[in-house]
């Protein structure tokens, strides 16, 4: 704009009898106006049906505004009688277009051979330019390929007639333009360029009102080879003043764009949309109607969701509910995981359910599923819980000591006490169906798979029980000390004791087939996946050892305590310690990868954790519980936080799924009443058992 | 496919540099031009290389392989690409679970593909057509880049596309693809 204000400053010095300056400012605003959308597709739609005579008569106003706009100010500058000559112009000057239009088709007879070349080519290609010529002749197939004809003159692609006509002509052409400059007299044709006179003009060009001499200048324009007209588009452009080329980048510019995701057959549209993230294919579907509906392809959301971890759709109706129209299922199941992660993340949490019960007593364990929460405790009780409700469904009663270790699978839940037995409880009914005799010491630990059940206890050995039966089917003894922690994936039992030992044993024969020697201290915790055991001892490392050798792959140094919680998942591992922070490793380099700690670190020992692939939710001593990003080991925020935190109150045990987090809270001093906490995360808050899609955190 | 064999006429355009790179294939553009080069460059089109086998053509033949969808300005890129990616390993195979990267374009590619949309549009249309995964991908990438990081009235002018949305479907679908991040 400086420049246009600029020049129209300069003008008057010019010449004395152009318009005011504020009229070629004005003059320019309109020119803007003008380009993108008006006068462009004007000129398209009467490009496409030339025959009729009406439409010749638009193309000519339209090429005349688009042409005045770009050198109408220096003609105008000079020709002032413009009215008088338009109307009485008219007609001779269509008869004379279509005259030219009838004789250029006929002159050039290969245009008849290659029009169906063109269009065949169109039809397979969506659209491809070719000749400008040609197509200005024939009526085209469609807007969008008249409109790409128009550019090649642009594009100086070589088109038929330069080859065949004029090869040397352009390369000439140009040269003569660089060397000798403007010498209009040499040019092909100089008429049009060459002002017509010295006549001053009062008005400013309109559609209905081109300046003289405009159709006869585009007559002689459309009468010449592609290699004239450009070498005439090279001349105009010398003519022109900056603003003027950049009125001409304006126009063209839009031309030369494509939308390809509309115009690409579709499966190269997905294509490209593929390579989107799912953030920016949401974007894409606001940009039009076309655009929406391949945005919203089902297969690319499938895609979109494997890549995320997201394996199924969640049921009809949990889509149906979130999202009104016909959307892409797996876009569904996508947005839904998003909503859910960012409600972990970062949405107000709403004010949590709390479920009050076994008094000032320690809530020792804690498990959920689906709907289910079943709490332990040192009050002799086991507690059934529903997560929707938050009502207390069954108190189990029957221990004679305190409950310390706990599983559950479906409606089965077990239970081991300081009593020295184990119970079966059916959780709908309440019953205890068997009470398992054996032990002579606090059932500590127990695994269950299947139907069957390893405890450990502090009597130094395992059993293994039926949990159908409740019968006894084999006892493994070995170890020197209290058994502190227990895997069995129905293959081996690996054990942890208070001496010192990891061991892995055969159930079935009662053998033990390693005792994986190293730690200096009691063992507190285990993971096993079959192939890695992984130990946590008091002597502040954590081992990574082979099960099938007995070898120890990695010790794992960093802790400054002991590690009393751990998850492994994917070779990755996290590790809880009573340091207060918690590591994030890769068992098979046993390289740390994160250490979850900084500013926002937990202020006393951590009592449990649980993560998946995004998050690690870690619990503690000092009374909160935090959410971390897996990926970079950043604190991402407290998502339970007791008043009573650092004078009493603390976070025993917690456990998550995909939407909903359960934690055990209380205190050994009074400050904080013993309960649970229910967080819900889901998409929708009065959606109580959404629990279904993703299962990105499974309980244990 | 049954032009082939019609197909008979010799090369209209003299390869002056014939001589010195051992063309032994021609290919012919849509628009009647004639490209000689490297058989081994011509097979990283899948489609070429299937036509010669299916085909059984002779190579030492002077037969033109005609490419009705490709007119010479493309043909003439497609093959400058192939040329400068000859001896490339062949591209992975997708893998679905793996999200797709698109910032992984070479500094070459990138600089070839600094081209107006109706080229990088006609590339994408020929890579396709052709059957050069090479080259489908990184066009494609590159049309994806494009559109990344944009609100949709940025794509619209990138693109030149007009909002055909009425105001209500506009607030639906802006509702429908609200997108909740942090920052």
């Amino acid at each position: 704009m400086a420049e246009c204000i600029n020049r129209s400053a300069e003008l008057p010095k010019q010449d004395c009898t152009s318009p005011s300056p504020t009229e070629t400012v004005c003059l320019e605003s309109l020119c803007a106006e003008n380009i993108p959308g008006t006068s462009q597709s004007n000129i398209e739609q009467s490009l496409i049906s030339h025959g009729d005579f009406y439409n010749i008569e638009e193309v000519e106003k339209l090429e005349k505004s688009n042409f005045l706009n770009e050198l109408g100010l220096i003609q105008e500058d000079e020709n002032d009688d413009v009215e008088e000559i338009d109307d009485e112009d008219d007609e001779n000057r269509d008869e004379s277009w279509e005259d030219c239009l009838d004789q250029e088709f006929l002159d050039d007879p290969d245009d008849l051979s290659s029009c169906e070349e063109v269009i065949n080519y169109s039809a397979s290609q969506s659209n491809t330019p070719k000749s400008s010529h040609l197509k200005r002749s024939h009526s085209g197939s469609s807007e969008r390929t008249l409109r790409k004809r128009k550019l090649d003159v642009n594009n100086a692609l070589p088109c038929k007639k330069i080859q065949s006509d004029s090869p040397t002509m352009f390369g000439n052409g140009s040269s003569f333009l660089s060397t000798t400059g403007s010498s209009a007299s040499q040019s092909p044709s100089n008429c049009s360029v060459t002002p017509s006179g010295a006549r001053s003009r009062a008005i400013i060009p309109t559609k209905d009102n081109p300046p003289p001499d405009l159709s006869n200048w585009l007559l002689q324009f459309l009468a010449w080879s592609n290699a004239e007209r450009i070498m005439a588009i090279n001349e105009l452009i010398d003519r022109c003043e900056p603003t003027q080329v950049r009125h001409m980048m304006q126009v063209i510019e839009p031309q030369f764009q494509r939308d390809f995701i509309s115009l690409l057959p579709k499966e190269l549209a997905l294509n490209v949309l593929s390579f989107l993230e799912p953030k920016d294919l949401l974007r894409a579907a606001q940009t039009c109607r076309s655009w929406r509906v391949l945005a919203e392809d089902n297969l690319l959301w499938k895609e979109k969701c494997k890549q995320a971890g997201i394996e199924e759709v969640p049921k009809k109706r949990i889509a149906s509910r979130t999202h009104t129209t016909h959307m892409s299922p797996w876009k569904a199941a996508f947005m839904r995981q998003h909503t859910i992660e960012m409600n972990w993340r970062l949405k107000p949490i709403r004010p949590p359910k709390v479920l009050k019960g076994h008094d000032e007593h320690v809530i020792t364990c804690l498990q959920f599923c689906g709907n289910r929460i079943v709490s332990g405790s040192d009050d002799n009780t086991l507690k059934v819980w529903s997560a929707t409700t938050g009502k207390c469904l069954r108190t189990l009663i029957g221990h004679t000591g305190g409950v310390w270790s706990s599983q559950m699978s479906g409606s089965t839940i077990i239970s081991g006490s300081t009593d020295r037995t184990l119970k079966v409880w059916d959780a709908d009914t309440g019953v205890c169906i068997h009470t398992l005799y054996g032990h002579t010491s606090t059932v500590r630990c127990m695994h269950l798979h299947g139907k069957k059940v390893v405890s450990g206890s502090r009597d130094a050995t395992l059993r293994v029980w039926d949990i159908e039966t409740g019968e006894f089917l084999h006892v493994l003894v070995g170890h020197m000390a209290a058994v502190r922690c227990v895997q069995y994936d129905g293959r081996l039992v690996v054990s942890g004791a208070y001496d010192f030992m990891v061991k892995v044993w055969n159930p079935d024969t009662e053998e033990c087939l390693h005792t994986l020697q190293g730690h200096t201290n009691r063992v507190y915790s285990l993971q096993f996946d079959g192939v890695h055991v992984v130990s946590g001892s008091l002597d502040t490392s954590i081992r990574v050892w082979e099960v099938e050798t007995g070898a120890c792959k990695h010790t794992l140094m960093g802790h400054q305590s002991l590690t009393s919680g751990m998850e492994l998942r994917n070779n990755i591992l996290v590790s809880g310690n009573a340091d207060s922070t918690v590591k994030v490793w890769d068992i098979v380099t046993g390289q740390c990868l994160q250490t979850l700690s900084g500013a926002y670190k937990h202020q006393s020992a951590v009592t449990c954790l649980q993560f998946n692939t995004r998050f690690v939710i870690t619990s503690s001593d000092d009374g909160t519980v935090k959410l971390w990003d897996v990926r970079t080991g950043e604190f991402i925020r407290n998502l339970v936080s007791l008043e009573s935190g650092g004078a009493g109150g603390v976070v025993w045990r917690i456990r998550a799924s995909d939407t909903k987090l359960v934690c055990a809270v209380g205190s050994r001093n009074g400050t904080e009443e013993t309960k649970l906490l229910v967080l819900d995360f889901d998409v929708d808050a009065t959606n109580g058992g959404g629990g279904g899609g993703g299962a990105a955190i499974a309980s244990r | 496919m049954s032009t082939l064999n019609t197909v008979k006429s010799p090369a209209m355009n003299v390869n002056f540099f014939a001589f010195a790179i051992m063309p032994n294939i021609k290919l012919q553009s849509s628009d009647g031009e004639t490209f000689e080069i490297d058989v081994e460059i011509a097979k990283c089109s899948v489609t070429i290389k299937t036509m010669l086998e299916d085909l059984g053509m002779d190579e030492e033949e002077e037969e033109v392989v005609p490419l009705p969808n490709v007119n010479s300005a493309i043909l003439r890129k497609v093959i400058q690409w192939a040329t400068y990616h000859k001896d490339d390993p062949p591209p992975p195979e997708d893998d679905d679970n793996k999200e797709k990267r698109t910032d992984d374009i070479s500094s070459w590619d990138a600089d070839f593909l600094k081209v107006d949309q109706g080229t990088l549009f006609e590339l994408i249309l020929a890579a396709n057509y052709l059957d050069i995964k090479g080259l489908l991908d990184v066009t494609c990438k590159t049309v994806a880049n494009m559109i990344k990081g944009k609100a949709p009235e940025e794509i619209r002018k990138t693109f030149n596309i007009k909002n055909d949305f009425t105001p209500s479907e506009e607030e639906q679908v802006r509702k429908e693809n609200e997108w909740c991040e942090e920052k």
